[in-house]
């Protein structure tokens, strides 16, 4: 099967993350004017480099293919709920007296960033499909 | 797909946004409606609200409008002894509607309008391009 290459897996996980990024974005814009309303946004995929180093256990959890979530709260839900990858940002210090903290131009930067990110996933994919044509012998 | 799941969030906040459009207009247009009867009250703004609501297909967080709430504020009140809904001292009492306050409402369910607007194409957009990775 195609997704059992490493390209082709990798850039359809960096797809479907952009994805479910882009619903979490269009969630935050919607709801640009809803009283209490926090942004949401997904934790990059892979490993933060910054932190690599910090958390041992972390990263031979990230070798064993697994990857948890980080808690740097103690409220925060445990690494057995991995699915639930949304996170409320903190305290931004442009919250609203109506409770409200989406910063709509930062939503609409990061709209436009997760277009990019998608399109150079679409490009990479269509141009590995191209390589496997050519391998194949057919007209790219 | 997700991607319709994206379009259709961004397309409760456009239609959320185009109610509260509606209740400013509702305003600006009552901006100077006295009573019928001397005595009684005049128009009072309309304030329109947000609820989020949580749309189980979805998965998300949707934007709803919730109910249209009447302002507090107290009414103007202009001294015209002629007029025909005057008071016993020649007072009338006018709508607690004040244009600067709808017009920066206004604009700003506008610039909310666009944002929606604009995350409906990016991700038809991204949509688009998914689909051309089956045409090439």
């Amino acid at each position: 099967m195609i997704h059992d290459l490493t390209t082709f897996s990798a850039l359809r996980d960096r797809m479907k993350f952009l994805q479910a990024r882009q619903k979490l974005l269009a969630q935050n814009v919607a709801n640009a004017d809803t009283p209490g309303y926090k942004p949401k946004d997904i934790a990059q995929l892979g490993v933060d480099p910054a932190t690599r180093g910090a958390d041992q256990t972390r990263r031979t959890a990230g070798v064993n293919g697994n990857v948890a979530l980080m808690a740097t709260q103690p409220a925060h839900i445990g690494a057995h709920n991995a699915k639930a990858g949304a996170e409320e940002k903190g305290a931004s210090y442009e919250t609203r007296p109506s409770g409200n903290a989406v910063n709509l131009e930062d939503e609409m930067l990061k709209v436009s960033q997760n277009q990019i990110d998608f399109q150079t996933a679409a490009n990479l994919y269509q141009r590995s499909l191209s390589t496997i044509k050519t391998a194949l012998g057919r007209k790219a | 797909m997700d991607f319709l799941k994206s379009i259709a969030i961004a397309a409760s906040g456009l239609r959320a946004q185009s109610s509260r459009m509606r209740v400013i207009s509702e305003n600006v247009a009552n901006a100077d409606t006295v009573a019928n009867k001397p005595g009684e009250a005049p128009y009072r703004r309309k304030v329109a609200t947000f609820q989020q609501k949580f749309d189980a297909e979805l998965g998300a967080n949707t934007v709803q409008l919730g109910p249209v709430k009447r302002d507090k504020a107290p009414f103007r009140s202009t001294f015209e002894p002629n007029h025909p809904q005057a008071d016993a001292r020649g007072y009338v009492q006018k709508p607690n509607v004040d244009s600067l306050i709808e017009t920066l409402d206004m604009r700003e369910a506008q610039r909310s309008y666009e944002a929606n607007l604009n995350v409906v194409t990016t991700t038809r957009r991204m949509l688009a391009r998914t689909l051309e990775i089956l045409r090439a």
